[in-house]
């Protein structure tokens, strides 16, 4: 049994203190940083320095709420674009269904930029698809780019396969007899859908849209390429204070705010959803 | 045994869990304390004050030399023309977007005492070329290294106010900060005020460089550029950008990038140099650079070598390259940007006169008469100024 | 198994009249697949388009608006050095990270599926947080981390950064393969006398061999991906998206659309043997019981 324990720890702790080091420890030395005082020229010192976390916020309170609000949309919208498409698959995919997913997932085999540059040639004011929303009455001003609209499509569009994925596993592990049982008794196809189907797949929607959720508030390709300079979210402003203006204390207590909002939402969620689908033991529900 | 494993451990998590965690938070509490004492207590090194060292030339340049420097500027034939002349590999990379973007990449690395294999930054503004020198991130240029900028540097360039005697720069190319416009979707765009048009609402963009953008949009304003500006100025020019922004006036704000929206036509005008506007006029016939009615921004980039540059003769063979009349006159033929290199107008004069005359690459005296040069901030007024500025394009 | 005959959104079959009814009805019980054809449509139109444009002949320098039909790009694709050289750093990182991710991840789910240990909630804490955690705060704690230590950023911290983020995808792959096959296997192993080693090497390994493809494969196509942790901790080295951001600013030539191409054919020719391997193989499971390899 103590070489058995011995084993367990000689397999796990390659790969704990790679992720202590390099996740860790870099989440411990941001919050440092973010206490820390100076700029670039003087050099950084430690120094618990608070007013970062004031300025941050103060200059930077709208493209926080912004952030929360696209990704809180783009969640709603990719569901609602998601679940049907995976119910299809998993229902009436039949032999496909690998392929069909498989097609789901190709997007992800093309890089993240070059996917949202292609929405950016797509939508650019000139193109046709344009013109006819324009004439549809869809959009105002003739334009989709540099707009709220485009940011959000694009990140829905950039995080719709991490819906669809747990959407589909936990859709494709529903006993069919079921929801045969509960047409048998009656049931209409649409109650049976909403009574049987939606609750048995909720650890597949909780799943799937923290997955979206998560990635989505932190994201600044969209906004970069796809919107305008009333669009801009926090990752914007979390990478310009970082990288360009190497304003580090502010930059890293906004990044730190960042995870730790995120980490209560978070929380609040999985509370209200009552699923543990995403932490501890449970994990493998994810696989 | 695996049943009674799961219950066993399901039975002690809640201790098994405590401890884990207490052990967990022990190993992570003593690699940061470790790590956190090799890193001077979670602090970051500013810039050095120790006097700078000079890049030494050897005697004939060879091996590979990597240059740094914004897009559209720069012929197409220089680079193979230098590596034929001299037989140094080199690599052009047109990775300026922004001096302060590019000035964030580089400076953790120099700040290493490296350059990112970089032996020539040809790209950064008089502002940038200061702080470097005053960080130590620049070596000193050795004057018999480069003969040509010696003999062929024109006089108004010589001895800049940043770099006296030219001890660490030397110009790449000066140009003019204007309007460019699709003459056929904006033509009545005359001054850097029309830009905050209503009419154009949502077709316009604003490049990112703070004093270039700010120059010509102050001139436009009335305020004095050419005197010592106020911070009340700065500010006052800074909030008008603001409004317009939070108007949707502005379509966006812009690096390089400002030049494909242009092209397409999804904007009408923008802040812009006059030589970039020239070589999208080449893909456009309708986009235009216009001289602001109230003047242009002049701005120069300077040539420097960084520290931790590994091929300094290379660098010194290049600069030497350009400023041998010939060769900065391909450059300006195609670029249309204004030459720092004497004697380039005469070689010109030979294979095409007329461009002689074109006053956005030989502005007469009285073309420019309302342009004033980058202007200038420091000390406190350019740290607030400076954030006042990337909170606007950077919130 | 017919999985037609559980449709809960389908009509019952009623008497008919007359031809609007009938298409009604016909779109009734069709909706859901016209549905997931437009939905998986959607998905693949920015992809039609990055092919579309790698054909391109542009009249400048943006590769924005269609200027005619060119083989050119193609035809040199590896001309431009720069893109080149970012192209064979992402491969050579992508390699390199997927490879030591799944080394590191398959041991940790070993572990934590095999194993009973003090700190196992902390090591699956672990595998989820990176994964979970935003990629800007990933990015810029670890920029942090490289800054207050004076490691100097490089292809070394790149690879550092990837390996990590990693390893918490491979472990999960593995682990859930690990989960669902019956152990009685590597007990029966055992009882006739092969030690832990010996079980692992012939029993285990060949069981979860396709995971461990298949989280190499993923990590690879993550790693490849990967833009806001790359664009944090990069110094000067460039990678494949590192290239097309700096590009997109100042017009990204043809060959990026040439290379995305051949990336994803690549890679989704992997994808699709994997997914005509896996079902041989269920179909091979389906008629015989497991049988161990010797």
């Amino acid at each position: 049994m103590i070489r058995r324990r011995l084993t367990g720890y000689a397999l796990v702790l390659p790969g704990a203190v790679w992720l202590a080091i390099f996740f860790v420890v870099p989440m411990y030395l941001m919050w440092r940083l973010s206490l820390n005082s100076g700029s670039v020229e003087t050099g950084f010192h430690f120094s618990w320095d608070w007013a970062n976390y004031h300025e941050a916020f103060t200059l930077y309170d709208t493209q926080f709420f912004r952030s929360f609000y696209y990704a809180a949309i783009a969640t709603l919208i990719a569901l609602a674009v998601a679940y049907p498409l995976a119910y299809g698959i998993a229902f009436h995919g039949g032999r496909f269904k690998h392929l069909l997913l498989l097609l789901v997932l190709a997007p992800f085999l093309t890089t993240y930029l070059i996917r949202t540059l292609a929405w950016e040639t797509i939508l650019n004011d000139q193109s046709p698809a344009v013109h006819l929303l324009n004439d549809l009455g869809l959009i105002s001003g003739g334009r989709v780019l540099g707009t709220t609209g485009a940011v959000i499509a694009g990140i829905t569009y950039n995080f719709l396969p991490f819906m669809v994925l747990p959407v589909f596993a936990s859709l494709e592990t529903i006993d069919r007899r079921y929801v045969e049982a509960a047409q048998d008794l009656y049931a209409s196809p649409r109650t049976a859908f909403w009574r049987i189907v939606v609750p048995l797949s909720a650890p597949g929607i909780v799943a799937g849209s923290l997955l979206t959720f998560i990635p989505a508030v932190g994201d600044y390709i969209n906004a970069n390429f796809l919107g305008g300079p009333n669009n801009r979210m926090i990752g914007n402003v979390v990478q310009g204070l970082y990288l360009t203006e190497r304003n580090y204390p502010m930059a890293a207590s906004l990044s730190f705010v960042l995870m730790a909002l995120i980490t209560v939402v978070v929380t609040i969620y999985l509370r209200l959803a009552g699923s543990r689908a995403l932490t501890g033991d449970d994990l493998s529900e994810l696989g | 045994m695996r049943v009674g494993s799961r219950k066993a451990e399901g039975g002690g998590s809640r201790r098994g869990a405590a401890l884990g965690w207490i052990s967990a938070a022990l190993f992570v509490l003593a690699i940061s304390i470790a790590i956190g004492a090799c890193g001077g207590g979670g602090g970051i090194g500013g810039g050095s004050s120790t006097e700078a060292s000079t890049a030494k030339a050897a005697k004939k340049a060879s091996g590979n030399l990597t240059i740094s420097n914004w897009p559209f500027y720069i012929a197409e034939e220089t680079v193979p023309d230098f590596e034929k002349a001299t037989g140094v590999k080199t690599n052009y990379v047109e990775d300026y977007n922004s001096n302060e973007e590019f000035y964030g990449k580089i400076q953790p690395l120099l700040a290493n005492g490296e350059s990112g294999g970089r032996s020539l930054l040809a790209g950064p503004s008089p502002y940038i070329v200061e702080r470097m020198m005053r960080q130590g991130y620049l070596q000193k240029l050795e004057e018999s290294a480069i003969p040509a900028v010696e003999e062929n540097l024109a006089p108004q360039f010589k001895n800049p106010s940043y770099d006296p005697g030219n001890e660490f720069s030397v110009p790449w190319q000066s140009g003019m900060m204007g309007i460019a416009v699709r003459k056929d979707l904006a033509p009545d765009i005359k001054s850097a005020c029309d830009l905050f048009d209503p009419k154009y609402k949502g077709k316009v963009e604003l490049f990112t460089e703070m004093r270039q953008t700010l120059g010509v949009i102050m001139k436009c304003m009335g305020i004095d550029t050419d005197k010592p500006i106020s911070e009340e100025d700065w500010m006052a020019a800074i909030d008008k950008v603001k409004q317009a922004k939070e108007d949707g006036q502005l379509r966006k704000f812009a690096g390089n990038d400002w030049t494909s929206e242009l092209l397409r036509g999804d904007v009408v005008a923008s802040t812009g140099a006059a030589g970039d506007t020239y070589q999208l006029e080449q893909e456009n016939p309708n986009v235009t650079w216009v001289m602001p009615s109230d003047g242009c921004i002049i701005f120069t980039n300077d040539m420097v070598i960084p520290v931790g540059a590994p091929n300094p003769t290379a660098a010194y063979a290049f600069m030497n390259f350009v400023y041998e009349p010939q060769n900065a006159a391909k450059i300006t033929e195609f670029t249309h940007y204004l030459s720092p290199v004497a004697g380039v107008k005469e070689e010109i004069a030979k294979n095409d006169p007329s461009l002689v005359h074109n006053q956005l690459v030989f502005p007469s005296e009285k073309f420019i008469e309302k342009c004033s040069p980058e202007p200038v901030l420091s000390g406190e007024e350019e740290q607030k100024v400076t954030a006042a500025w990337n909170a606007v394009i950077n919130g | 198994m017919s999985s037609d005959a559980a449709i809960a959104v389908e009509a019952p079959a009623r008497p008919q009249v007359g031809a609007p009814a009938r298409a009604l009805a016909w779109l009734r019980r069709n909706g859901i697949r016209i549905y997931v054809g437009c939905a998986i449509a959607y998905l693949l139109l920015p992809i039609a388009v990055i092919i579309l444009f790698s054909f391109n002949e542009p009249t400048g320098r943006y590769n924005l608006t269609w200027g005619g039909f060119s083989a050119d790009a193609w035809l040199h694709a590896f001309s431009i050095t720069g893109l080149t050289e970012a192209l064979v750093n992402s491969l050579k990182l992508a390699a390199l990270s997927s490879i030591a991710a799944t080394v590191l991840g398959t041991g940790m789910a070993l572990a934590l599926v095999r194993h009973r240990f003090f700190g196992r909630r902390v090591a699956n804490l672990l595998v989820i947080l990176p994964m979970t955690s935003p990629e800007i705060v990933v990015g810029s704690a670890l920029l942090s981390f490289f800054l207050i230590t004076g490691v100097a950023l490089g292809f070394q911290t790149l690879a550092l950064a990837h390996i990590m983020f990693s390893i918490g995808f491979a472990a999960i792959v593995v682990r859930s393969r690990l989960v669902s096959f019956d152990r009685s296997l590597e007990d029966a192993a055992a009882d006739l006398g092969a030690g832990p080693l010996t079980t692992f090497r012939l029993i285990t390994l060949p069981l979860i061999a396709p995971a461990i493809g298949g989280a190499i494969f993923l990590c690879f196509v993550i790693s490849l991906d990967d833009f806001v942790v790359s664009n944090f901790n990069s110094g000067t080295t460039l990678t494949f998206p590192l290239y097309v951001f700096g590009a997109s600013q100042r017009g990204i030539p043809v060959q990026v659309n040439v290379i995305a191409t051949m990336l994803f054919a690549g890679t989704l020719l992997v994808g699709l043997l994997a997914v005509l391997f896996s079902r041989r193989r269920r179909r091979a499971q389906e008629g015989a019981e497991l049988e161990p390899r010797a």
